[in-house]
């Protein structure tokens, strides 16, 4: 800079500025992609982001491919350690030839092991090259007289279990059947064969006992070949799967040298043979769930450096003020760190998918995984799935990542969400799970799953497309999501100080609920859920359904209000505001008794409506849950059953949804709307989750009823119309049974499954009651809001 | 508070009236800024003066709309803040020391990038880069990424890249803070030139010795509130004092006895703003 104002150049000019403002949307797209070019300039320059975006696929394919080549191979390496076949010494020969003897050289080194005299010379047999010394054992056995075409016979056989083959002639180097070494030591004198294999000393123990008849009774004991192997251990129980394997062989071709000897001759013992077919079904492999999974896990890892870097990481270095100081909106901001975040996911999405693919292709494996082999096209089938999935998990990202104040925060937030979407990969990973219309509609799973269908060339196009639209959905949701967040001033300005710790109690009252502690508690609360619903089936017998009952209603009261209450008492939330504890105008209450008495209708017929359509009926009609209604009405009093699940329910459910989680939403803004809606839908999604099964039936009629209850409590600005019109509907809906016989004589048939719809008469007044609640509380609500600001005014 | 200012200026281009800022806490709401009301004409070097945590830097951000007021109105060139958020944007530079650079792009980049987000046209971007570059001196280092570079050129780059667009109203929000005393000369300079050429100008420090060489009006902020206001003239008749220093330490004084009469709601509230 140069020294004096006078010497300035007249770079500067008075007054006016030289941003010209052009409005448009395409000046809009050019903004936010010259906001995104800048973003992905940034992140690419950035050598974290280059090592996770190039280096790891070029280094981790071809490393886990080698390793797994080299796994698969060694599960048919001779070289592979042999197992301890440990025997008696009294064992007949026979049996005993069927286990090759261990190496001198290893002898030496296996104190514990002792071979024979006589074995020790045919050692060479463990090494594949077999020079008959066996014979002298068959003949010594002596235990019966064998035609010598009998004996050769077994001698053969034995020669091939030796070698590994299969009795059928079968090779058993032929993929999945494997054969294991075994080798055989005898027994110590004065030790005990379980003991022995009970320790690990060897493997497998073979024992033999004869036949004999008790000198009492005279009951002849048949002969028993016994192994005994170690429970829990593949190695063992692979080796005494062996070792069975050629006993019953052995056996086998000595009942049929018996056979000979009778006038049945060998050919009255049937031959098994095995006939292996390929399969037109999905060749499953588990290498064909683990790469999807892989290529999902490699993709986040790609978009997480940058998601964070871009939001939390741009507000810690203290750029994210200049830039919010220019004059774009943050959604537009957001959409371009988006972008960004997303590119470079896609990029790392290819860089993997290619590098897997040449990985497999190069290892061989592609015929394992693939079903038929690569091509094009599901070369972009699955990128275009990997497409969307970086979209949609970029956007996750951000969303959660825009909450944080420092890179370090959103790390730990980032975690958890990183072990959440591991679980459903894992889920998928087990074989014989296929994609169905629910879980297309399940984030993570959908995409491992169809990813999974799709290297196996089995992918219907209908969930392909559901997922897709799925993902995109939700795509859309954690973007608008993030937009909120990134926009509000407390995460761009807040003062580190805030950020509600645990252990600090807060010392003065405070009005809302904040938002972390909302968030934490619906974190915690599903954890929860699961652990107190799998005590409730442990404390009380699962067949005792009032016992159940009364669990259940423990459960919604411990999980809804005393739980929360607990949080808010801690935090010193004012009660009365966080739950909305207020008094209310008593026409909304007339309201909310209407509504709660009439608005099932509607949800009953759009049941029926829905029904109609032949993908939804297989959708709806959950025949276990049809099923515990029916018992729930025929083994528990109804008092017990209105408590339960009518009151306390609507009691706790309403302080909870409609109270804590709103209050939590609300915060101190005006955006009800969006509270509304996230409050009705999670609690919607509760219950749909509330079964182990997902009962996706219950979310059309629940959203309704959430929306509603939501609605009442915005409007009359208090708790208490909303418990009573949950109560009277819920309550409504358990005494159906008990008020059949009033219905019945309304001429009103209400059984779903009967799928009869309600008399026009019927649905019209209880529509109009319906509406007449709205306007009840519709009305009062003005009134409410007016005594409210009154209340509240300076 | 000096209000008798207030109504007559029709020619400000900052106006912004009874701004009010209350941050939620977990541990009661923070007022951080109580019913300021400013306004600067063009020509003008307005000095926002205060300790740290005055409220100083809130007040910048609800004139720049990054922040939204509590209550109260600010009207930038003529625009509602609150309205036209984006028009405001347009017309004022914030040069920020707690800015930082984007440490992977070169100074070239981020001035491009900027004029872009404030939609200056290309060509105008191009000579803009060139004279600013010049003025600022940073022809040595426009091509090199900004990771590697002093404070005191990291803080011309952000001068420069901030003034791309060549706004009337530039806000300065602590722009010497850990510059050497050459600097902060050059801030200086630069502050009075911006002045003289008829750029309005709101300089925020809490180093009242440097402002008051270099203000023409000062407004004193003291836990939200702008407790004095006027040229320096009018301050010292006010106050008696000969230099801003000791007015403020006077100011001090005096809230410190209004906390201890005060009542236990005052107090808190007083405890309130402070934070």
């Amino acid at each position: 800079m140069k020294e004096g104002s006078e010497d300035f150049p007249k770079v500067l000019s008075p007054s006016a500025s030289i941003s010209a403002p052009a409005p448009g949307f395409s000046n809009t797209l050019r903004k936010i992609s010259r906001l995104a070019r800048k973003e992905l300039r940034e992140s690419l320059r950035d050598r974290r982001t280059l090592a996770t975006l190039i280096v790891m696929p070029l280094i981790v394919y071809p490393l886990l491919g080698s390793v797994v080549q080299k796994f698969a191979v060694s599960r048919i390496d001779l070289n592979a350690p042999a197992a301890a076949v440990v025997v008696d010494q009294t064992l007949s020969p026979g049996l005993q030839s069927l286990f090759a003897v261990p190496d001198a050289s290893q002898n030496e080194t296996t104190a514990q092991n002792e071979t024979t005299a006589q074995n020790a010379t045919s050692a060479s047999v463990a090494a594949g090259n077999d020079d008959s010394t066996r014979s002298g054992d068959l003949q010594d056995s002596g235990k019966n007289q064998k035609s010598d075409d009998s004996q050769a016979r077994l001698e053969d056989l034995t020669k091939q279990l030796l070698e590994g083959k299969l009795p059928d002639g079968q090779s058993s180097i032929d993929g999945v059947e494997t054969t294991i070494r075994l080798e055989k030591y005898i027994q110590p004198p004065g030790t005990d064969l379980e003991s022995i294999v009970r320790e690990g000393i060897a493997d497998v123990a073979v024992l033999e006992t004869l036949p004999h008849q008790d000198p009492v009774t005279g009951v002849v004991t048949q002969s028993e070949i016994r192994i005994i192997a170690r429970q829990g251990d593949a190695f063992s129980t692979k080796a005494a799967t062996e070792a069975a394997r050629r006993i019953s062989a052995f056996r086998d071709e000595y009942v049929r040298a018996v056979l000979d000897q009778t006038r049945f001759g060998r050919q009255v013992m049937p031959a098994i043979s095995r006939v292996s077919l390929q399969s037109t079904g999905p060749k499953e492999s588990p290498l064909s769930a683990f790469v999807p999974l892989m290529l999902v896990l490699m993709t986040m890892t790609g978009a997480v450096y940058p998601a964070i870097d871009l939001t939390a990481g741009e507000r810690e270095r203290g750029t994210l003020e200049m830039l919010i100081a220019a004059p774009v909106s943050r959604r537009n901001l957001l959409t371009g760190k988006f972008i960004a975040v997303f590119t470079v996911a896609v990029l790392t999405a290819i860089i993997n998918l290619t590098a897997m693919i040449l990985t497999l292709y190069g290892t061989g494996f592609d015929r394992v995984i693939l079903g038929e082999g690569a091509s094009i096209g599901m070369f972009l089938q699955v990128l275009s799935l990997l497409v969307v999935f970086a979209s949609f998990f970029s956007a996750v990202l951000l969303s959660i990542t825009s909450f944080a104040r420092s890179f370090r925060e959103a790390q730990a937030w980032l975690i958890p969400l990183m072990l959440i979407s591991l679980a459903p990969g894992i889920l998928s990973l087990m074989p014989g799970v296929r994609l169905t219309i629910g879980l297309a509609l399940l984030p993570l799973v959908n995409i491992v799953l169809l990813g999974k269908e799709l290297f196996q060339g089995i992918a219907a196009p209908h969930l392909f497309v559901i997922t897709l639209v799925a993902t995109l959905t939700y795509t859309v949701l954690a973007l608008r999501l993030a937009a909120n967040v990134f926009g509000s001033d407390s995460v761009l300005f807040a003062n580190n100080s805030g950020g509600g710790s645990l252990s600090k109690r807060p010392v003065e009252l405070t009005d809302e609920v904040s938002k972390s502690q909302g968030i934490g508690y619906l974190l915690a609360l599903l954890p929860a859920f699961i652990v107190l619903a799998g005590l409730r089936g442990r404390l009380v017998d699962p067949l005792n359904l009032s016992g159940q009952l009364v669990l259940s209603g423990l459960m919604t009261l411990l999980l809804f209000t005393i739980f929360p209450a607990l949080l808010t008492t801690w935090n010193r939330v004012r009660t009365t505001s966080a739950y909305a504890i207020r008094s209310f105008p008593p026409l909304a209450l007339l309201g909310a008794v209407l509504l709660g008495a009439t608005l099932w209708t509607l949800s009953y017929e759009a049941l029926l409506l829905g029904k109609g359509t032949a993908a939804w009926t297989k959708l709806l009609s959950n025949p276990k849950l049809q099923e515990l209604a029916q018992r729930l009405t025929q083994e528990t009093p109804l008092l017990l059953r209105l408590l339960t699940l009518a009151v306390i329910p609507a009691i706790c459910e309403e302080l909870f949804f409609r109270g804590f989680l709103m209050s939590a939403l609300l915060g101190r803004s005006e955006r009800w709307k969006s509270a509304l809606f996230t409050s009705t839908f999670l609690f919607a999604a509760f219950h749909v989750v509330v079964d182990q099964s997902l009962t996706l039936e219950r979310f059309p009629a629940t959203f309704m009823l959430g929306f509603v209850l939501g609605w009442i409590r915005l409007s009359t600005g208090s708790i208490f119309p909303g418990i009573v019109m949950h109560a009277v509907s819920n309550g409504l809906l358990l005494s159906l049974t008990e008020l059949q016989p009033l219905l019945a004589r309304l001429g009103l048939d209400l059984a779903v499954k009967n799928e009869t719809h309600l008399p026009a008469w019927f649905l019209a007044i209880s529509t109009g009651l319906s509406l007449i609640g709205a306007m009840l509380i519709h009305r009062s609500s003005r009134k409410a809001r007016k005594q409210h600001h009154e209340e509240s005014g300076p | 508070m000096a209000m008798s200012d207030s109504e007559g200026r029709t020619d400000a281009v900052i106006d912004v009236r009874d701004l009010v800022k209350r941050f939620p806490a977990a541990a009661g709401d923070v007022l951080a800024v109580n019913g300021v009301t400013i306004q600067v004409s063009a020509r003008e070097v307005y000095g926002l003066l205060g300790a740290n945590g005055a409220g100083k830097t809130t007040t910048l951000r609800m004139m720049l709309g990054l922040l939204k007021p509590t209550s109260g109105t600010a009207r930038i060139a003529g625009f509602d803040v609150a309205k036209f958020p984006e028009d405001v944007k347009r017309n004022m530079a914030l040069v920020s020391a707690s800015a930082a650079l984007y440490q992977w792009l070169t100074p070239r980049e981020l001035m491009h990038y900027f004029a872009d987000l404030y939609d200056v046209p290309a060509a105008a971007a191009a000579a803009r880069v060139e004279q600013l570059a010049d003025l600022f001196e940073l022809r040595k280092f426009m091509d090199r990424q900004c990771a590697g570079m002093s404070t005191g050129q990291q803080q011309r780059v952000n001068l420069a890249r901030s003034l791309m667009h060549d706004p009337p109203i530039v806000l300065m929000d602590e722009p010497t803070r850990g510059l050497d005393i050459v600097g902060s000369k050059r801030i200086f300079d630069f502050t009075s030139h911006l002045k003289n050429i008829g750029k309005a100008v709101i300089f925020c420090t809490h180093r009242l010795d440097e402002a008051q060489r270099l203000c023409n009006r000062f407004g004193l902020m003291f836990r939200g509130r702008l407790q004095l206001e006027g040229t320096l003239d009018e301050l010292r008749s006010v106050t008696g004092r000969e230099s801003l220093t000791d007015m403020f330490l006077d100011l001090m004084a005096r809230e410190q006895q209004i906390d201890l009469d005060a009542s236990a709601l005052k107090v808190s509230e007083a405890s309130a703003g402070k934070r």
